[in-house]
C-alpha cells in the first residue's frame, strides 16, 4: 500500500499568550515580570494532540467553530508554522491560500503578484510566465489585473489567489475560506478547477463553514473543536443531509 | 544534481522577484522616484560641506566634496540595507505568514536592491572625479574593491540578520537602532578625514569595520599605495558579525510567522 501523503502524529501547537507586549524598553523596565512571564508563560493550545493520516487524492473538508484550529493546522501542514510538538510528514508539493491576499504584496499589480506568489511557492519565473495567461483568464478581473492589489475587492483577491495556487500543479492544495467570498459563478469555476486537479491525483484540504461547499468538493470531513479532532469520516456521516432546521421553535 | 540546479535557479528567481519588488516600491511611490534617491544624499553632502568644510573647518581632506560624496554614498548604502532589513519581515508579513519560503531571502533581496541603487549613483562619483581632475589608481581598484565589497557584504548582511530577527522579539528596537546608526555614522570617516584621528588610536579606530571599508573604497581615488593593514580588521569583525547574525536569525526563524 502507498504511504500516506500526509502523516501527522500527536501534533500539539501552542501559542504564548501575553497581555503585555515587551519591547526592549519594557524588558529593561519590567525585568522581573518579564523573566516571570518567560518562565511561566500562559499558553493557548491551538492544536491538541492531533493524529491524522491522509492518502493521496483524498478530498478533505475541514470544519469547526472559529478559533478551533483549522487555519493553524493548515499553516503547520503548509510549513508556515515550524515550531510544534509531535511529528508532521508531508510528502508532496504544497500550494496554499490561507487568506485573501496571502503570499501577495498589496502594492504590486495582479500580474506582478502572480509571479511573486508563484515563485515564492516554488516555481521559477519562466514557469510562471508560461502560466500567466491561464491564470489571468481564470481570474477574469479585466483591467484590474494591472492595478495594485490594494484596489481589489475581496472577490478579486480570491479569484487571483485561487487562480495562482491551482495553476502551479500542486500535489497538496490547502484552501482556507476562499469560496466564501466568491459569487455563484466563481464558485462553479472553482469546483471545475479543483475537479481537474483531483483527476490528476491532487489532495485537497478545504476549510469551510458551508455544508454545501463541503458536500460538493469533499469526500471526507474532519471537524475540529478546541484543537481536537472530534469527528473524522465520510461526508454523509459527519454532515448528514437535511440538517435539523435551526429555528424550530415550538 | 538536477535537483540542486533547479533549487539554485529557484533561489535566484526568488531573490530576483524580491529585488524587483523592492526596487519598484522604492521608486514608484513617489513622482520624482530615482531623482529623490539621488538628490537627498547629494544635498546632505552640501550640508556637510558647509558645516564641516566651511564653518567648523574640520574637513580638511583634499577634494573635500569628492571625499564627502564617496563616503556618504557608501554609508547610505550600508545604512539603507540595515535599516530596511530591520522592518523587512514585518513589512512582508502577508508573504511570510502565508507562504513557505526561506525568510533570509528577504534580507538578500533588500541588499541587492540597495546594491543596484548604489551602482546607479556611481556615475555621479565619476562626474565629480572628472570635475576635480582626479584619476583612479588603476592598480588599486581590484584589490580595494574586492576587499571593501566582501567585508561590506558580511557586515551589512550580518547586522541585518541580527536586527531583523531581534526586531521581531523587541518591536521597539527600531528607535534604538536609529541612535546606533547615528553614532556609527559619526564614528566613521564620512565627513572627517582619517588623518584627524591621532596615530596611536588609529588602530582601534580602524576596528570599526566601516572605517576600514570606507578607507579601502576611498583609496581607489586617493592613495598612491596599497595599505595591506586595512584588509584584515573589517574582514574579521564583519565575518564575526555575519556568523553571529546568521546564528540568531536561524534560531528565531521558526517563530517569525507566528509572531507577526
Amino acid at each position: 500500500m502507498e504511504r500516506p501523503i500526509i502523516e501527522i502524529s500527536h501534533l500539539t501547537k501552542q501559542f504564548k499568550l501575553s497581555n503585555r507586549r515587551y519591547g526592549l524598553k519594557g524588558v529593561l523596565l519590567h525585568l522581573v515580570d518579564y523573566l516571570h512571564d518567560m518562565r511561566h508563560p500562559r499558553m493557548f493550545t491551538a492544536l491538541d494532540d492531533i493524529s491524522l493520516s491522509v492518502r493521496r487524492g483524498e478530498r478533505i473538508g475541514l470544519t469547526g467553530q472559529n478559533g478551533c484550529g483549522k487555519t493553524t493546522l493548515l499553516s503547520v501542514i503548509g510549513g508556515v508554522y515550524r515550531s510544534y510538538r509531535g511529528r508532521v510528514d508531508v510528502r508532496g508539493r504544497v500550494s496554499m491560500m490561507l487568506a485573501l491576499g496571502a503570499g501577495m504584496h498589496p502594492e504590486l499589480s495582479g500580474r506582478e503578484n502572480i509571479i511573486l506568489n508563484g515563485v515564492l511557492q516554488g516555481k521559477t519565473r519562466r514557469e510562471m510566465q508560461a502560466l500567466m495567461d491561464d491564470i489571468v483568464d481564470f481570474a477574469d478581473i479585466g483591467e484590474f489585473i494591472d492595478a495594485p492589489l490594494y484596489q481589489y475587492s475581496s472577490g478579486m483577491k480570491a479569484r487571483l489567489g485561487f487562480g495562482v495556487i491551482t495553476a502551479i500543479d500542486p500535489e497538496i492544495l490547502l484552501v482556507d475560506e476562499v469560496l466564501a467570498v466568491g459569487d455563484a459563478e466563481f464558485k462553479k469555476k472553482c469546483v471545475r478547477r479543483i475537479g481537474g486537479l483531483l483527476e490528476r491525483g491532487c489532495t485537497l484540504f478545504l476549510v469551510s463553514h458551508n455544508a454545501n461547499d463541503i458536500r460538493r468538493n469533499c469526500d471526507r470531513v474532519i471537524r475540529l473543536d478546541y484543537g481536537r479532532v472530534v469527528a473524522d469520516g465520510p461526508v454523509a456521516e459527519v454532515i448528514p443531509e437535511a440538517p435539523v432546521p435551526a429555528a424550530s421553535t415550538p | 544534481m538536477a535537483v540542486g540546479l533547479k533549487n539554485a535557479a529557484l533561489i535566484r528567481d526568488q531573490i530576483l522577484v524580491l529585488v524587483q519588488k523592492e526596487f519598484k516600491l522604492k521608486y514608484n511611490s513617489t513622482a520624482l522616484g530615482f531623482a529623490w534617491c539621488l538628490l537627498v544624499p547629494l544635498l546632505m553632502c552640501v550640508v556637510y560641506y558647509v558645516v564641516f568644510g566651511m564653518l567648523m573647518r574640520v574637513g580638511r581632506a583634499p577634494n573635500y566634496f569628492l571625499y564627502l560624496i564617496s563616503g556618504n554614498f557608501l554609508w547610505q548604502f550600508f545604512q539603507g540595507v540595515v535599516m530596511q532589513n530591520g522592518t523587512v519581515l514585518t513589512k512582508n508579513s502577508t508573504l511570510l505568514k502565508k507562504a513557505n519560503f526561506d525568510e533570509s531571502l528577504l534580507i538578500w533581496g533588500t541588499f541587492f536592491a540597495e546594491a543596484l541603487h548604489f551602482l546607479l549613483v556611481i556615475p555621479v562619483l565619476i562626474v565629480a572625479m572628472a570635475l576635480y581632475r582626479v584619476a583612479p589608481q588603476w592598480y588599486s581598484i581590484l584589490p580595494n574593491l574586492l576587499g571593501a565589497a566582501v567585508s561590506l557584504i558580511l557586515l551589512a548582511i550580518g547586522v541585518s540578520y541580527l536586527y531583523a530577527a531581534l526586531n521581531i522579539v523587541f518591536r521597539d528596537l527600531e528607535r534604538m537602532m536609529r541612535i546606533v546608526m547615528q553614532v556609527w555614522l559619526y564614528a566613521s570617516p564620512v565627513f572627517i578625514p582619517v588623518t584627524m584621528i591621532p596615530v596611536k588610536w588609529r588602530f582601534y579606530y580602524m576596528l570599526n569595520p566601516m572605517a576600514s571599508i570606507m578607507t579601502l573604497w576611498r583609496n581607489i581615488f586617493y592613495s598612491p599605495q596599497l595599505d595591506w593593514r586595512l584588509y584584515l580588521p573589517p574582514l574579521i569583525v564583519g565575518g564575526l558579525l555575519f556568523l553571529l547574525g546568521r546564528a540568531v536569525f536561524r534560531r528565531l526563524q521558526p517563530q517569525f510567522a507566528e509572531r507577526m
